[in-house]
């Protein structure tokens, strides 16, 4: 690994670039669900192809994760950048102008999919691993999910306003402006071991560096629990309003809910960081997948009232994204920094399997059941299994030109 | 300044500008732009 010697860019400005664009590519997203009714009126869409898309969209960031981790590891995350930034600003543009389903689920789902490969954690996370010493790296990431969790809080509202202010549409071509923001942050995370077009010397091709990983133990438990992460938090986001309302409570509450979760995962990705360069990471991850399953059962077995809606949520929120430094900062210990977006990726491949579990079966099952009862008791077992293949991840460096060890 | 003060002033200044965002979901229209959104998925 050929990093170390290279000069470093300083950690300020690592952090003020890599946090700037990560608040734009997921707050931007998170947002999106706002124009489903805008979209779907006037275009005499059913809502079904609305979501299609939007199922199409993050299973694209799951598969393109992979790729667009491989090519900023090889060619430099800031080229990966400039590339994402553009490619968000033609999907934004293309979801304000597509005329047929086809082409909305081409742009609004596979561009802009491939767009958030691109321009979020993974990307981000490599320069992080291999510019900030080892001693500050999981804090480090911890600042940068924090700031995408804020993005996440703070879009919601702000795309809410440009709806009203300027119309579905032009709201969408002015994000897509917007975005573009993202191609001169990226000249900030242009790494001095890439310079000249060049890739820098590494110790392992693609190839031994994910064979080496997909048979190392750990590793697969890391995706395992990045899988639970997914379902849990998908699942919760995406059917709990349902849920709530189920149960007669009004659509304040779960408004309020998800304003709560927003805020407080702002301070649990912090949190979660900051305690991975003091304690030991499985542990905290292992704390975190069962505090969700408590969390869970208490929600369930406790009077449903707004107040318990609204702990639960802060609760939930502390546990929301607070999985991403941690994890990532394992793998980058594990398998040091040269590979580390393209594991990243993999990483967070699991993850979106499980997002899409968790939507597609909290439907299912509500169809078939007219409950989420199974759904809820399922998500506390995954976090009790998670937090249990956590636990025996071993975060030391893996020791090359020997066997693997078990984990 | 020291750096704990510079510290305390960022943790300061990051807690009011989520307190600054929180605020904007408690406004009317907002919140009954999410509302109906949320309930509009599931109706």
């Amino acid at each position: 690994m050929h990093f170390a010697g290279s000069r470093k860019l300083s950690m300020l400005q690592v952090l003020a670039c890599g946090a700037a664009i990560v608040t734009l590519s997921m707050g931007i997203r998170h947002g999106f669900g706002l124009w489903l009714q805008p979209i779907t009126q006037a275009q005499g869409w059913t809502r079904e192809t609305f979501s299609f898309a939007l199922a199409i969209q993050n299973l694209s960031w799951g598969v393109f994760g992979i790729f667009a981790g491989m090519v900023a590891d090889r060619f430099g995350a800031s080229r990966v950048l400039v590339g994402g930034s553009l490619l968000y600003g033609a999907g934004l543009a293309g979801m304000a102008l597509a005329t047929s389903p086809l082409m909305f689920t081409l742009t609004a789902g596979v561009l802009l999919g491939a767009a958030q490969a691109g321009t979020t954690y993974a990307v981000v996370y490599g320069v992080i691993g291999r510019q900030i010493d080892p001693a500050k790296r999981s804090w480090a990431m911890g600042v940068a999910a924090a700031a995408g969790s804020f993005g996440q809080f703070l879009m919601v509202p702000v795309e809410g306003f440009l709806i009203s202010g300027l119309g579905w549409q032009q709201a969408l071509l002015a994000l897509g402006l917007f975005v573009l923001l993202i191609a001169p942050l990226a000249l900030g995370l242009r790494e001095p071991g890439f310079a000249g077009g060049g890739a820098p010397q590494r110790d392992q091709s693609i190839l031994q560096a994910l064979r080496e990983a997909f048979k190392y133990p750990s590793f697969q438990l890391l995706m395992a629990g990045y899988f639970v992460c997914g379902f849990q938090v998908v699942f919760i986001g995406v059917h709990m309003p349902s849920y709530l309302k189920d149960k007669g409570l009004s659509p304040e509450v779960a408004s309020y809910a998800l304003a709560l979760i927003g805020l407080f995962n702002v301070f649990g990705t912090y949190i979660a960081g900051s305690l991975g360069q003091k304690l030991a990471k499985r542990k905290i991850l292992a704390a975190i997948y069962l505090g969700r399953s408590v969390a869970i059962a208490v929600f369930l077995w406790a009077p449903l009232t707004p107040l318990s809606v609204y702990i639960f949520a802060s609760v939930m929120g502390l546990l929301w994204l607070s999985t991403v430094p941690p994890t990532n900062a394992t793998v980058a210990q594990i398998f040091g920094v040269a590979h580390l977006s393209m594991l990243g990726g993999f990483v967070f491949f699991s993850h979106q399997i499980g997002s899409f579990m968790g939507v597609w079966l909290g439907g299912l099952l509500y169809d078939r059941t007219g409950s989420y009862d199974i759904v809820w008791y399922i998500a506390i077992a995954l976090g009790v299994f998670a937090a249990l293949v956590n636990l025996p991840v071993r975060e030391a460096p893996i020791a090359r030109g020997a066997a693997p060890q078990p984990a | 300044m020291t750096l704990r003060t510079r510290k305390l002033l960022a943790y300061a200044a990051a807690i009011a500008v989520l307190l600054a965002v929180f605020a904007l979901y408690t406004r009317p229209a907002i919140l009954v732009t999410l509302a109906d959104q949320m309930w509009a998925c599931f109706n």
